[in-house]
């Protein structure tokens, strides 16, 4: 069985501070992350104390509108006489919440209480690797499918009077896609000249 | 109009009355400027076409053996024609005339559409039989324009000499006595016409087949842009900018050769050097074996419209301008 005395925010830009509200009262059960206090600091912050060890608060809590001029304790609280009492017994242990948050927003604070899951990376790693090879398997599909598509120009339909009693056949193979500038040019030296 | 009006009575003033009728019975009748107008239509055609032809005759009849011996001769020239004829490729009939309207104008060079088994009837009036009677000529091959072409006697006898052309019996053979009889006695030319005639395009027809370039170069120009397909698919060249529009090549309807630039692009297109086939060659293997097809194409067609062309035409019917009366 021990105390564990929990400290108003250190900081000097915070004081004073004003109690906007208390959560429990003398001899209260404390469970570890419960809210203690709602406090109004002197730049302009809002902080909410939260417990930081379960137990039983064994010292009266700041009232509403009391005004704290210097870090000073908050609340004390007595570790593991409870705790046998309890059907789950926790053991003590370094707290894994912070002692206070400062936004005062009940819902932030909900979302923020609960612990939130760290990313695995090696998951993280995964799926960018799946959407790299996703992304290179659409454009090889593409280049296939571009490269064996038949085009209008591919067609036997070429429109003439000849082509038509040649009996034309749709162009096969596959299509280059791209020429360079310079390949090109060459093309054209060659039938121009 | 006032062409064949001149030409009607030039052909009256140049019909010598009876030229000769001697103790030997010897006659010649003589017409001059004489006008024939015939249309023939060929095979694929739905016009006609059209020749106006002046033209010469004489007649020239002899007793030998107290038999007669007919002698014809024949000239003509082609004064107007329009020819309406197969064009053995795009487009189904090609309109040709002097005047060349849209381009349609044939090479001095090109040979006419010419008359064949030109059949005359030499009219005569028979005081003693009141009648007309009618000499019939037949020339085989009237051969080329200018030129006097003369049939060989014929001894067809006195039953084959002469034809009704008035009375009861018109158009039958005159007795060999009735004919003897109107040999022997008076016969007055009345004029000379020509019944029928045959119109065979076949030596024109095979002039163009052999020095129209047009459809080749129309079938050049396609087989370019097949061409041109293929290696735009085989090797990605752009060629929008090269391609031939073979339309272009339709007029005028007569061409002398395929343009030298369209031919050099099509040799240059089936025989691309390696360094410019860099890709699948599939698609331009294939359009070189079709463009190989387009230009077999156009001689198969070429080929079968010249032998068309040799079995073109028909009987010339005349129109009545300037023919005897």
């Amino acid at each position: 069985m021990s105390r564990v005395i929990m400290q108003s925010p250190a900081g000097d830009e915070f004081y004073p501070v004003r109690v906007e509200r208390s959560y429990f009262k003398r001899g209260d059960a404390i469970v570890e992350g419960d809210p203690l206090y709602d406090l109004a600091t002197a730049n302009g912050r809002q902080l909410r104390i939260r417990a930081t060890h379960g137990g039983r608060a064994v010292s009266p809590p700041f009232e509403a509108g009391d005004f704290l001029n210097a870090p000073e304790s908050l609340l004390e609280i007595e570790t593991g006489l409870h705790q046998r009492a309890r059907p789950d017994p926790q053991p003590v242990k370094a707290p894994a919440v912070p002692a206070w948050d400062d936004d005062v927003d009940d819902k932030v604070w909900d979302e923020a209480a609960r612990q939130r899951p760290k990313r695995d990376r090696r998951k993280v790693l995964l799926w960018l690797g799946g959407g790299v090879i996703a992304v290179l398997l659409v454009c090889v599909a593409g280049w296939f499918a571009l490269s064996y598509m038949p085009l209008a120009t591919d067609s036997a339909e070429t429109g003439g009077y000849y082509g038509a009693r040649a009996g034309l056949q749709p162009l096969g193979g596959k299509r280059r896609l791209f020429v360079s500038d310079e390949q090109q040019e060459r093309f054209e030296l060659w039938l121009g000249s | 109009m006032a062409r064949f009006l001149t030409s009607f009575l030039l052909g009256w003033l140049a019909l010598f009355l009876p030229a000769a009728a001697g103790a030997d019975g010897n006659r010649l009748v003589e017409a001059r400027g004489q006008s024939y107008s015939a249309s023939f239509t060929a095979p694929t055609a739905d016009e006609p076409s059209t020749s106006v032809l002046i033209w010469d005759a004489d007649l020239h009849m002899a007793l030998e053996n107290d038999a007669p011996v007919l002698t014809a001769r024949f000239r003509y020239e082609i004064e107007d024609w329009r020819y309406l004829l197969p064009t053995f490729g795009p487009g189904d009939v090609q309109v040709w005339s002097p005047t060349g309207e849209a381009g349609a104008r044939l090479p001095g060079e090109a040979p006419r559409i010419r008359p064949s088994d030109v059949e005359m009837m030499f009219r005569f009036y028979a005081p003693a039989q009141n009648s007309y009677v009618g000499v019939s000529q037949r020339i085989a091959t009237p051969g080329a324009p200018g030129e006097w072409v003369e049939n060989p006697p014929s001894r067809s006898g006195w039953d084959r000499t002469f034809i009704w052309l008035s009375g009861i019996n018109k158009d039958a053979w005159l007795s060999p006595e009735t004919a003897r009889s109107v040999w022997q006695g008076e016969l007055r030319p009345e004029g000379v016409e020509i019944v029928q005639a045959a119109w065979s395009a076949d030596e024109l027809t095979t002039f163009l087949a052999v020095n129209n370039m047009r459809n080749r170069a129309v079938a050049a120009a396609e087989a370019v842009n097949r061409l041109l397909d293929g290696v735009a698919r085989s090797f990605g060249y752009e060629v929008a900018a090269m391609r031939e529009d073979p339309q272009r090549y339709l007029e005028p309807a007569f061409r002398r050769g395929v343009p030298i630039a369209l031919l050099r692009k099509l040799e240059r297109l089936q025989n691309l050097p390696n360094g410019l086939k860099q890709g699948d060659a599939a698609a331009y293997e294939q359009a070189r074996r079709e463009a190989g097809a387009i230009m077999a194409a156009m001689e198969r067609a070429t080929d079968a419209g010249e032998r068309r062309g040799a079995g073109a035409g028909g009987n010339g019917q005349p129109a009545g301008e300037g023919v005897d009366e």
